[in-house]
């Protein structure tokens, strides 16, 4: 009698484990699906500790050339209220060191160099509020402001002026939250002057010129 | 049954044991948050030079008066300014240290520090060009004794969170030392920030 009545170990050759998991897989099917999406948003909710990777608030996209001549784009957003575009060529038109620039020497133990830039843009663009720095050759930025001491009796200028003084072109009214243009149109082409002072034996072998993140270029210095 | 029982018993008692060592060993590893938040802390004492992600600093000299001044401004505090004479050298990028973020840390733990009355704005350090910098602090006499400064490798962004990495430099400010500080009535004029030539 026992011998004809079927017994666990005639049954087909299917373990018991994947018989259940099987039966898992079917029953929890739906919440399966969910799984991978559910975990990303469970990492994107966690994520506020990495704003500052993911909003555009460093300098992350360099537009580069090996030259001396480079068309530079970028949108730019004004707080929430105003946007535009700027596009502009920047040239390196020279950069040399020199004794005093703008009231200023080098301080003892630096080089001041002098860098001459050319910046062509339609009148309409945004062009005030860029930064000039020189590169050296292992990447460190060198700026404006330090290692100059005043030559004595002059007036250093504050700022980098980005556009010609007169007609300056469009700029933002901070108060009233638009922008405003000058009276006389900002002409196509002009020339823009940096100095910077790089301690001795450091040899700049870049330009680099910013406005609003994350864009900026980087130039060679030329010969 | 008996079987049955002792099995249960055994059962239930090796779980109770495993929660309680559980228990016991996740009290004493550190938490997740902890972790991450650990600050980066590099001790040093006056004279030492310190390197940070964002340069090196030095405190070369401690002086001290109950008047600081610049050429525009003075101030006169009941207490004393402890006036801070600090080589900066940044690395990378131009950096104006954290004059305003640093701390001193009194030996029972009190902070002084924050935007003194009167400054000359240290900076901006250019890299490989040391600049030298007068940063007052207000604080109250009894507090220089094995006192220390803390001083953050960069000022407080205005979004992100707090500077985890500074320097710990001990002042070297002993109880006799406190004491004659605590004395001096001259006038200390803050110098403008000047590059050390070589």
């Amino acid at each position: 009698m026992d011998a004809d009545a079927p017994s666990v170990a005639d049954e087909p050759a299917t373990p018991r484990h994947a018989t259940a998991d099987r039966r898992w897989w079917d029953r929890n099917k739906l919440w399966l699906l969910l799984l991978a999406p559910l975990l990303a948003l469970a990492l994107a909710a966690s994520g506020f500790r990495f704003a500052r990777l993911y909003l555009p608030w460093n300098y992350t996209r360099p537009q580069v050339t090996a030259g001396t001549t480079l068309t530079f784009n970028q949108d730019w957003a004004y707080q929430a209220k105003l946007k535009g575009h700027r596009q502009a060529t920047l040239t390196v038109v020279s950069v040399r060191t020199a004794e005093s620039e703008d009231g200023r020497k080098a301080a003892p133990g630096a080089i001041l160099y002098r860098i001459e830039l050319e910046f062509s843009a339609a009148p309409d663009v945004l062009m005030e509020g860029c930064k000039v720095f020189l590169l050296g050759p292992d990447g460190t930025m060198y700026g404006r402001g330090s290692g100059t001491v005043d030559l004595p009796g002059a007036m250093p200028g504050f700022s980098l002026s980005c556009v010609p003084r007169d007609a300056p072109g469009p700029s933002i009214d901070a108060v009233h939250d638009v922008i405003k243009t000058s009276e006389r149109e900002r002409p196509a082409t002009w020339r823009v002057v940096e100095s910077i002072a790089l301690p001795e034996g450091v040899k700049p072998t870049q330009v680099r010129v910013q406005w609003d993140p994350p864009d900026y270029a980087l130039l060679g210095v030329g010969t | 049954m008996i079987r049955a029982s002792r099995e249960t018993l055994l059962t239930i008692l090796l779980i109770v044991a495993a929660l309680a060592v559980g228990n016991v060993i996740t009290a004493r590893l550190p938490k997740a948050d902890e972790v991450a938040n650990l600050p980066f802390v590099h001790t040093a004492a006056l004279g030492v030079p310190v390197t940070m992600r964002t340069g090196t600093f030095a405190v070369t000299k401690v002086d001290a008066s109950p008047i600081v001044g610049t050429q525009l401004d003075t101030a006169v505090t009941g207490g004393l300014f402890l006036v801070l004479t600090v080589d900066v050298t940044a690395s990378g990028e131009p950096l104006y240290p954290a004059s305003d973020d640093l701390r001193i840390v009194a030996s029972d733990g009190r902070e002084f520090g924050g935007r003194p009355p009167v400054r000359e704005v240290c900076g901006p350090a250019q890299p490989g060009l040391t600049l030298t910098c007068m940063l007052p602090v207000e604080i109250t006499p009894d507090a220089l004794a094995g006192s220390r400064l803390r001083l953050p490798a960069a000022n407080r962004d205005i979004v992100g969170p707090g500077e985890s990495e500074y320097a710990e430099i001990d002042l070297g400010i002993s109880a006799d030392a406190a004491a004659e500080l605590a004395g001096r009535t001259t006038p200390i004029l803050l110098a403008k920030p000047t590059v050390k030539g070589k």
